[in-house]
């Protein structure tokens, strides 16, 4: 359904607006320079998410992610997301109804009443899936100051690329696609061990069992600082918190400094890379300081 | 699974949290005071344009967990540990 001027629906979630607002602002600024314009999607909830709610009440899980997905389709535009959990949840309520079309017409009865309309007609893009759809190519082309001589350590998170079977990308283990997109910004995106491991927040581990979720974090984190990376590039503001916060929870924990990769959104990282400014790029309201890299870059 | 625990009564007091927060507020995880002020010093609207900043969308959003028994399931929910089965 994608209008010929990339119009999307926005869909924010929770943890973008609500803790990392500064992510929403580097998206807000960078995909319009790119040509994809984002339309609010006013009125939107919770995705909700699919390791708590789905896994609590998965029918009301499925009311809900029908709402967002009735509300951009409304509104006459493809829903897209920064979140990879959200991206999870609204690409697999909609391979639910495509499979079970009668799972349609519960929410549809539901939706009774409410002014709601909803036919499933809607696709789910992830913020990243339509900046690869453009290529690194093009993305050469926006850059005005490239990253030189920073390493990236990149992080695709679980639900961007699983189950594959309903993911728009390519069948392998090893993606590169958001590889290709950092190297496109001039920064180098180096191998490090263990890459596609969970970030450890996700399926109602961070909110319930937080040691747990730390120490699964702790092992990606000891890898990065054994590549000597500069800093860890994401897609996903649930495991942008997770890194985030589990440096800081690491660091009291063990009385030490050693933790200190700043934490960096895909569109922090080419909004620098086409000369906006660090600062409406909310850098300066990371919780590990980004100054080192800052530095690094601007030196 | 967790659908079937919870159901017979078994829930994490941290997972009964983040439901009453969706009931609440249509936000598993709400704005705090911290980001408010956050998205002011980014130009962006204190409240974004979600359940947060309308009403009516909220009360849209609680119907349909009113709908599917979410609501009562939640709210007459004991916590782990408290069953007395």
């Amino acid at each position: 359904m994608m209008t010929e001027t990339q119009t999307y629906s926005f869909f924010l979630g929770c943890v973008m607006p609500n803790r990392f607002p500064n992510l929403e602002a580097s998206i807000r600024l960078v995909l319009p320079k790119l040509g994809i314009h984002l339309e609010d999607l006013d009125g939107a909830s919770c995705c909700p998410a699919p390791g708590v709610i789905r896994s609590f009440d998965e029918p009301t899980w499925l009311a809900l992610a029908s709402r967002n997905l009735a509300l951009a389709e409304m509104a006459g535009h493809d829903i897209i997301t920064g979140c990879n959990g959200c991206y999870g949840t609204f690409k697999e309520a909609l391979s639910e109804i495509q499979e079970h079309p009668h799972r349609l017409k519960e929410i549809q009865k539901v939706f009774k009443g409410t002014g709601l309309k909803y036919d499933g007609k809607v696709e789910a893009k992830h913020i990243i899936e339509v900046i690869a759809e453009l290529g690194p190519e093009f993305i050469k082309s926006k850059v005005t100051r490239p990253i030189n001589g920073i390493k990236v350590g990149v992080h695709y998170g679980c639900h961007l690329l699983k189950p594959s079977k309903n993911r728009p990308w390519k069948q392998t283990q090893r993606h590169t696609f958001l590889d290709e997109l950092v190297e496109a910004t001039g920064a180098q995106s180096v191998k490090y061990k263990d890459k596609n491991i969970c970030c450890g927040a996700g399926g109602g581990v961070r909110g319930s069992q937080v040691a747990v979720s730390i120490d699964i974090a702790k092992e990606k984190l000891d890898n990065l600082i054994e590549a000597k990376v500069d800093c860890l590039v994401n897609v996903c503001s649930f495991c942008h918190l997770q890194y985030e916060t589990a440096q800081v929870q690491l660091n009291k924990e063990l009385g030490e400094e050693r933790y200190q990769i700043p934490v960096i959104y895909y569109t922090q990282l080419l909004g620098l890379a086409m000369g906006l400014n660090p600062t409406e790029l909310g850098f300066d309201k990371h919780v590990v300081n980004t100054q080192p890299l800052l530095d690094k870059i601007f030196d | 699974m967790r659908n079937m625990a919870v159901h017979h009564g078994f829930m994490l007091p941290q997972h009964k949290k983040a439901s009453q927060k969706l009931l609440s507020t249509g936000h598993a995880v709400p704005i705090d005071d911290a980001n408010r002020e956050i998205r002011r010093d980014l130009g962006l609207e204190e409240l974004p344009p979600t359940t947060h900043s309308n009403k009516k969308a909220l009360s849209q959003v609680q119907e349909i967990m009113k709908r599917t028994g979410f609501k009562e399931l939640i709210e007459g929910q004991k916590v782990e540990g408290a069953n007395d089965d």
